[in-house]
C-alpha cells in the first residue's frame, strides 16, 4: 500500500541541540592497572558550536583529575562522537559528575550566548 | 542392523528453526539542551541593556527534552558579566531570572512553583518527561545612570542538565 | 474537517499537534479538552485532556499520535475549558497521510490493479494495385518475338532516317548547285552590265563654245535717302564722323 505521509511540526525554530549519553555511565577497568574507564557519546546538533570541553567534578563541583584523548573535543555540527574518560581508581569514590560544556569561540560573530552543559553521574543511578 | 539405523535416524526430532527477527531497544535517561531562541539586548536607556521585549530586546529561550521523568535537574544561570564588551570603567549591575514559558505537559507548570533560586542560578527539578521551554530574563545597568560606551556587548547564559 | 483537510480519497490522520496558552489562578481547577466530534456517530473521535488544576497558567505544546483514523470520521474540532481559565493563542495542526492505492486503478503498483483492456484497432487494408501484381507483370513481359519486332521496327526507323538524311543532303546539294549556278549567271549579268568597251567617244566629245557678252550694267543713279531712316542713319553717320575726328585731335 503506498503511503504518502505529511507531518507538520509545531515546534519553534531550533538552533541546535547538545546531547550526551548515558546519564549513568558505568566505570569499568581499563587496560591500564588502577585506571577506570567510562564510555560516553556526545551528539552535537548546534550549528554555532563545534568544541566541547570535558570535565570531571565531585559533589561540591570541584574538578578532579582525569585523562582523555582530548580535553576539548571537536565535534562537527550534526556529528556524534564517542569518547572515553580515564579516572584513577583512588578518585572513584569522590567522582560524581562527568560533564561536557560547549565552548564558544572568542569574537564569535553570531549571537551564541547560550553555553550548554550536560552532566552524567558516575556514582551510580539514583536510588 | 542397517534398517534399524535408518529407522532411528528417521525418528530423530527435527530441529525447529526460529521464525521472526527480534528488534531490541531500551529507553534510557537522556537530557537534550537546545537553544530555541538566542537573545538580543535592547538599549531602552543609555545606561541599560535589557533582553526584555518591552525594552526592545529579545528574550532567550532554552528547550530541555527529557526522556525519563525525575532523572535530571535543569540549572540555568543568567549572565553576571559580559563576555564581549568595550572597556568599562564602572560597575555593572546585573538582574535576571529564569521561568517556564512553554510545556508539553500541564504538570510541568509546577516547575515554576518548585524552582530554587540562588545567586544568579535557577534550578528546576525535571519531574515530568517531555519538553520544557525556559525563558531567561537578563538586564544590566551601568554605574549610576551612566551611559554604556558604544560597541558590541555579549553575555553568556549557562544552561546545565545534571543527572540526579 | 473536509474544509481543513484536502479532499483526497484515502486520507487518514496520523497525529494531532496543538498549542495554547491558558490564563488562570494557580489555585483554581481547570481542565482543557482538545477534541474532535465523531462525524459518523456520537461522541468524540479524538479528545485530549490537560489537567491544569492547582497549577499556574502557561503555554503548552503537545503532540498526540493517532492511529490512522480516516478523514470521514473527523467532525468539528474545538478547545473546551472545564473550570476557571481562559484560552488564548490556540493552534491545532493535523498530520495526515494519503493512501494512493485507495483507488487501485490509480497506479499499476497498487494491489487489485486491473490493467485496462486493449482497444481493438481496425488495421488499415493496403490498397491492391493490379498493375503491380506479379502475374500482370509476367503476362505483360515482352516475348522474344516482340523484342525481334522491336528491333526490326527500330531498324526500319533508322533506315528511314538514313534515307531522309540522304535526301536532305541531296536536296541541299542541288540547292547549292542552283545557288552556285545562279551566282555564276548573276555575275555574268553584272559583268555584262558593267562592261563598257567604247569610251573613246566620250573623250573625244567636244562642246559648242562661244562667248558671253557683257550683261547690261546698272546705270549710276542716286539712291534717294530714306526719309524714314534719316533720323537713325544720320545720327549714326554723325557719330561715326565724330569718332574718326577724335583720332586726329
Amino acid at each position: 500500500m503506498k503511503l504518502m505521509a505529511a507531518a507538520m511540526a509545531l515546534s519553534a525554530t531550533v538552533a541546535g541541540a547538545h546531547e550526551m549519553t548515558p546519564a549513568y555511565p558505568q566505570l569499568r577497568q581499563s587496560s591500564v592497572p588502577e585506571i577506570m574507564q567510562a564510555d560516553l557519546s556526545l551528539f552535537n546538533a548546534r550549528d554555532d558550536v563545534e568544541y566541547f570541553a570535558i570535565s570531571v567534578l565531585d559533589a561540591d563541583w570541584k574538578p578532579i583529575a582525569f585523562a582523555s584523548a582530548q580535553r576539548v573535543m571537536h565535534v562537527v555540527p550534526g556529528g556524534r562522537k564517542d569518547f572515553e574518560v580515564y579516572i584513577r581508581q583512588d578518585d572513584v569514590p569522590r567522582v560524581v559528575y562527568l560533564c561536557t560544556t560547549s565552548m564558544l569561540r572568542a569574537g564569535q560573530e553570531d549571537n551564541a550566548i547560550v553555553s550548554s552543559r550536560i552532566c552524567s553521574r558516575l556514582d551510580g543511578e539514583k536510588a | 542392523m542397517k534398517n534399524l539405523a535408518i529407522i532411528a535416524l528417521a525418528l530423530l526430532p527435527q530441529v525447529a528453526l526460529a521464525d521472526g527477527v527480534q528488534i531490541e531497544g531500551n529507553v534510557q535517561a537522556k537530557c537534550i539542551i537546545r537553544t530555541d531562541r538566542t537573545g538580543v539586548y535592547g538599549n531602552p536607556t543609555p545606561s541599560k541593556l535589557s533582553a526584555s521585549p518591552a525594552d526592545g530586546g529579545v528574550t532567550p529561550s532554552i528547550r530541555y527534552d527529557v526522556a525519563l521523568a525525575g532523572y535530571y535537574i535543569a540549572r540555568i544561570t543568567h549572565p553576571t558579566s559580559f563576555s564581549t564588551s568595550p572597556t568599562l570603567t564602572d560597575t555593572v549591575t546585573w538582574t535576571g531570572g529564569s521561568s517556564v514559558s512553554n510545556v508539553s505537559d500541564p504538570d510541568m507548570s509546577a516547575y515554576d512553583a518548585d524552582k530554587v533560586e540562588y545567586d544568579a542560578t535557577t534550578e528546576f527539578d525535571l519531574t515530568v518527561a517531555g519538553t520544557t521551554f525556559f525563558k531567561v530574563d537578563s538586564a544590566a545597568e551601568y554605574g549610576f545612570n551612566k551611559a554604556f560606551p558604544a560597541g558590541t556587548y555579549r553575555a553568556i547564559i549557562q544552561a546545565d542538565c545534571i543527572a540526579k | 474537517m473536509v474544509n481543513i483537510m484536502p479532499d483526497v480519497v484515502g486520507l487518514d490522520v496520523t497525529g494531532v499537534y496543538y498549542r495554547y496558552t491558558i490564563g488562570k489562578d494557580p489555585a483554581a481547577d481547570a481542565l482543557v479538552h482538545v477534541q474532535n466530534e465523531n462525524a459518523l456517530g456520537s461522541g468524540y473521535i479524538f479528545r485530549e485532556t490537560d489537567d491544569w488544576s492547582g497549577l499556574a497558567g502557561n503555554t503548552i505544546t503537545k503532540a498526540v499520535p493517532v492511529s490512522n483514523i480516516p478523514l470521514q470520521y473527523w467532525g468539528i474540532g474545538s478547545i473546551e475549558v472545564e473550570g476557571e481559565g481562559t484560552i488564548s493563542d490556540a493552534s491545532v495542526i493535523y498530520a495526515y497521510r494519503v493512501d494512493q492505492c485507495a483507488n487501485p486503478q490509480s497506479s499499476p503498483s497498487c494491489d487489485g490493479y486491473e490493467p485496462p483492456t486493449v482497444p481493438v484497432t481496425v488495421e488499415e487494408q493496403a490498397s491492391y494495385d493490379a498493375l503491380e501484381d506479379d502475374a500482370y507483370r509476367i503476362a505483360t513481359q515482352k516475348t522474344d518475338q516482340e523484342y525481334k519486332d522491336e528491333e526490326a521496327a527500330k531498324e526500319d526507323q533508322s533506315d528511314d532516317k538514313e534515307r531522309k538524311a540522304r535526301l536532305e543532303r541531296g536536296l541541299a546539294a542541288s540547292k547549292n548547285a542552283l545557288a552556285l549556278v545562279n551566282g555564276i549567271s548573276q555575275d555574268a549579268i553584272l559583268v555584262a552590265m558593267g562592261y563598257t568597251s567604247e569610251m573613246s567617244a566620250y573623250y573625244a566629245a567636244t562642246l559648242d563654245g562661244g562667248s558671253y557678252a557683257d550683261a547690261p550694267m546698272l546705270v549710276d543713279g542716286k539712291l534717294p535717302e530714306n526719309r524714314r531712316g534719316l533720323r537713325n542713319g544720320l545720327a549714326q553717320q554723325l557719330l561715326h564722323e565724330q569718332m574718326i575726328d577724335l583720332q586726329y585731335q
